[in-house]
């Protein structure tokens, strides 16, 4: 057949899976016809596919197929496009999918637990027994503010005594924007073949062991440790999980296995996909935590210190037992 | 052909191309995104600045917002980040599907690492050492990012030369050639056509313009045009 006659032939068909295509991709308005014609759209996708082939193989024109290829690459994106419904996908996700695939990698979660943890307690118990000892990681600057922050004896400028409504919520922008980009900054540097991962995990559990070890020190018992009991098991789990998900990149680039270090990255990176929208929507819990309840005044330490340990044990049961079969 | 286009094949067996867009007109795209980015920040600062603290609480979101989640937001809903959109650029799924959540999240938490040292140092070496012009993030998500094809509309106006066999048999590749010849009519100067028709001289025996009425004429023969219908 020749392409003139092609053409004339299928014409009307092409034309109308154009506007088919418009109507789906929402540019142009759904009409009357439409109801009638969706159903068949997969029909008449493979149907353009075919006819591409013919043209190609025929060697019509490149205007001809160039114009067919546009319609089937369309049709194509728009079939096998992958839609969910967004808020159940949501619903599963916390309810299953994020612990079952924390516990999957539990070997990279342990291991980053244990790179923050470890140098958290060994700076906390340096700067507990030697006062001098913070100023090794920290400047004289950065200590002095801490300090004034939790001093008991400033008691209207300490966060815990007399902090606005206004200002909590200034806080909490501050911890979404500070402490939820610092999850995702540590999962990113894990592809510096894990060694960015590693060094925001030992970096920040040695500022913070140090500072909570110091201000211990220093008697500001009353002021430091309330405020921080309440959001503490949220955000420094979050940590350790978006620390486990940077080295999960980062061992894929090390060690790929059977794979090209490519595919293992892929694979690494769908992998770790959970693991780090998990710990971004923990860190995000915890400013809210962190903004609007830790620094409420008023209430008894006693009463911080069980909702924080209240805290830790549920979300360690629900790491733990969420999404597990009965 | 000597492109970018790479080609994909699909469930129904046919191959479709994705023409991929290179690091500086993605640079351009990038750049037009931080000045959006820019004028919406300062806007922000000056509407949010009588509302003091609160003010500063929602800025901070919206920085945010701004700088993790918005192009993912823009490319899974509308296929590019307005920037892009400019430039006439879409990131789609390495096998021409629609972007996914997952993969434009991805793709975009780990241009943190893309950025590094600054101005995108580590994506431009990455993505100039693979042959789909991926950065790192683009190859963890499994993302391309190509040039939009236009809204191409099929033109058949071609019946005005009046069809004459070939002289001699031309093989399909050169038939196409020919057509192809036919269809840029438009798209090309009537000195280049005749440059172009007169390195046919030897085989069809006519120069300058006559060469390029009769490479028409065989076109209009080989697309298989009704002489009734021509006019020249």
């Amino acid at each position: 057949m020749k392409q003139i006659a092609f053409e004339t032939q299928n014409q009307q068909f092409w034309q109308e899976f154009s506007h088919l295509l418009d109507q789906l991709e929402g540019v142009e308005i759904k009409d009357n016809t439409f109801a009638n014609n969706w159903p068949k759209f997969p029909a008449h996708y493979r149907k353009m596919s075919q006819f591409l082939s013919v043209a190609q193989s025929r060697q019509y024109s490149p205007v001809l197929i160039d114009f067919l290829h546009q319609l089937v690459l369309r049709g194509h994106r728009y079939l096998y496009r992958q839609k969910p419904a967004m808020w159940s996908a949501f619903a599963t996700f916390i309810t299953q999918s994020f612990p079952q695939a924390l516990r999957r990698e539990w070997r990279v979660w342990l291991i980053s637990s244990g790179l923050f943890y470890i140098p958290a307690v060994f700076m906390g118990l340096m700067c507990y027994f030697d006062s001098e000892f913070l100023y090794s990681l920290v400047t004289y600057e950065q200590v002095q503010q801490v300090e004034y922050m939790y001093d008991p004896s400033n008691a209207t400028l300490a966060r815990p005594e007399g902090r606005e409504s206004d200002s909590d919520f200034m806080m909490f922008g501050y911890y979404i924007f500070n402490n939820v980009g610092i999850d995702f900054k540590t999962y990113a540097s894990g592809l510096l073949l894990g060694i960015g991962s590693i060094f925001f995990m030992i970096f920040n559990g040695l500022h913070i062991g140090g500072i909570a070890g110091h201000l211990t020190n220093k008697g500001y018992i009353e002021t430091f440790w309330p405020f921080v009991s309440g959001h503490s098991a949220l955000e420094l789990t979050a940590a350790t999980i978006a620390g486990a998900a940077g080295l999960k990149l980062g061992y894929s680039l090390i060690n790929p296995k059977d794979f090209t270090r490519g595919l293992a990255l892929k694979q690494a990176g769908i992998d770790s996909f959970p693991l780090i929208c998990g710990a971004g929507f923990m860190t995000f819990l915890a400013a809210f935590v962190e903004g609007f309840w830790s620094a409420t005044p008023g209430i008894p330490n006693l009463i911080k210190y069980a909702i924080g340990i209240a805290a830790w044990l549920a979300v360690f049961s629900y790491l733990l037992l969420a999404g597990r079969k009965s | 052909m000597l492109d970018s286009s790479i080609s994909y094949e699909t469930p129904e067996g046919i191959q479709i191309q994705l023409p991929i867009a290179g690091p500086l007109i993605r640079g351009l795209a990038w750049l037009i995104d931080f000045l959006i980015r820019s004028v919406v920040y300062i806007i922000a600062v000056i509407a949010l600045s009588s509302l003091g603290e609160v003010g500063q609480g929602i800025l901070l979101i919206g920085l945010f917002f701004g700088e993790w989640l918005y192009p993912t937001i823009f490319e899974v809903m509308k296929g590019a980040s307005p920037g892009k959109m400019i430039m006439g650029l879409y990131v789609t799924m390495d096998d021409g599907t629609a972007l996914t959540w997952q993969a434009g999240l991805t793709r975009n938490l780990l241009r943190a690492v893309d950025f590094l040292p600054f101005l995108y140092i580590t994506g431009l070496i990455c993505s100039l050492c693979n042959r789909n012009f991926q950065r790192i993030g683009d190859l963890v998500a499994g993302s391309l990012v190509v040039y939009k094809e236009e809204d191409k509309q099929l033109h058949s106006e071609k019946n005005v030369y009046k069809p004459k066999a070939l002289p001699l048999p031309f093989t399909a590749r050169e038939q196409r050639i020919l057509l192809h010849f036919q269809d840029r009519h438009d798209n090309i100067s009537e000195s280049r056509k005749i440059e172009l028709a007169n390195i046919l001289a030897p085989v069809i025996n006519h120069k300058d313009q006559e060469a390029v009425d009769i490479l028409n004429q065989y076109a209009a023969w080989v697309r298989g045009a009704d002489a009734q219908e021509a006019k020249q």
